[in-house]
């Protein structure tokens, strides 16, 4: 299945037909590691309101989403059904990894273009790109409320 | 010159996925609970992480020095500025074609790209991009995998090679299955990156296609 929204819409009904469900500790970690580093996304893009996104703020954003991404890649398939953390390892049923590497991947991806400072030329970012990445960093969070939802 | 500036890029490149790995296992040893003998050891581990990353860094400082050297041995009055307009009016002869199902992120990709010199063009599904492929004949192609309904992106990849379609191929997929990507892989893209992807990481992989177009 696939990161098209049909494939996404697949993928949720898979994932309630699987009665797949997520361990509470991944739920602290994705706090931990994911949500708070979003919050603090959000705070920063949201201090130049829809004007351009100083270059400090966005390198501190694209250092926050390179954390994201890290955390998001050593995930680990699981094959019991719940998953958990195991030696530090963060580990979740199939489809619930799929729904997390295809949606969450696109709007981090996102994220990271649109943060990005291109070093040879320094310069804010433009009007409406901290707009963007918080419309972005609220799609993840809300996405991942709705699988922490459906997991329970 | 062009050996030496090659050489510590690809060093550069290593202390980076150095640091990055690091960060990635300081990032899973603070979120292992444990015992409190577990954390002791794990504590220790913190350290020697933070170590490390120290040595890199310096590493990477002295690196940088290196740079400096090398940039002023090739090109004694220009600055990083002055190269990234070179390069910028380089690839103005260079199309770059971003096939993605994702219309926000191919917008976001155009403008990123144009903004350093490229013609770019967005195709948001198999049957227009395969229609771009062949009007407008890009020089590199940006290929999601997943595009209408299923992985559409290998079959692109296979026409190309089936056409023998002189365009460079990069692979961007949120896909980590290793057994679904089996295909891809063995059609040979001239890339292949999963997402997220830093855009630095993008950037290099695109640049390095762009001198193997010039070096044909």
């Amino acid at each position: 299945m696939a990161a098209t929204p049909e494939g996404i819409r697949l993928l949720w009904k898979a994932l309630e037909g699987a009665h797949e469900r997520v361990a509470p500790a991944v739920w602290d970690a994705m706090d931990i590691f994911c949500v708070a580093r979003l919050d603090e996304m959000i705070a920063i893009a949201s201090r130049a309101g829809e004007g351009p996104v100083p270059v400090e703020d966005a390198r501190v954003i694209t250092a926050l989403a390179d954390r994201v991404r890290r955390f998001l890649q050593g995930f680990k398939r699981s094959s019991d059904g719940i998953g958990g953390v195991k030696d530090g390892v963060v580990m979740l049923s199939p489809i619930a990894l799929e729904l997390v590497a295809h949606y969450v991947g696109n709007d981090l991806y996102k994220i990271i273009l649109i943060a990005d400072v291109y070093d040879a030329f320094p310069e804010p970012l433009a009007a409406g790109a901290g707009v963007k990445i918080i419309a972005n960093a609220t799609m993840i969070k809300d996405f991942l409320k709705d699988l922490k939802e459906k997991t329970r | 010159m062009t050996t030496l500036r090659k050489k510590y890029h690809d060093l550069g490149n290593k202390i980076n996925t150095a640091l990055m790995y690091i960060g990635a296992v300081k990032d899973q040893v603070e979120m292992y609970g444990g015992s409190e003998e577990d954390k002791k050891y794990f504590g220790n581990t913190i350290k020697k992480c933070l170590v490390a990353e120290n040595v890199l860094l310096e590493l990477d400082q002295e690196l940088s020095a290196i740079k400096a050297v090398a940039y002023s041995l090739t090109d004694p009055d220009k600055d990083l500025k002055e190269l990234a307009l070179e390069a910028k009016a380089r690839n103005q002869d260079v199309k770059l074609l971003v096939i993605d199902n994702d219309r926000g992120l191919c917008t976001i990709i155009k403008e990123k790209y144009e903004g350093r010199g490229f013609k770019v063009e967005t195709a948001i599904d198999a049957d227009s991009g395969k229609r771009m492929l062949l009007s407008w004949v890009p020089d590199i192609l940006l290929l999601d995998l997943y595009l209408n309904v299923g992985m559409e992106g290998v079959d692109i990849l296979r026409f190309i090679r089936s056409e023998k379609l002189p365009v460079k191929c990069a692979i961007i997929t949120g896909e980590t299955d290793e057994d679904k990507l089996k295909d891809v892989r063995a059609l040979q893209p001239d890339e292949m990156l999963i997402k997220p992807v830093m855009a630095a990481q993008l950037t290099a992989k695109i640049n390095a296609m762009v001198s193997s177009l010039r070096r044909k």
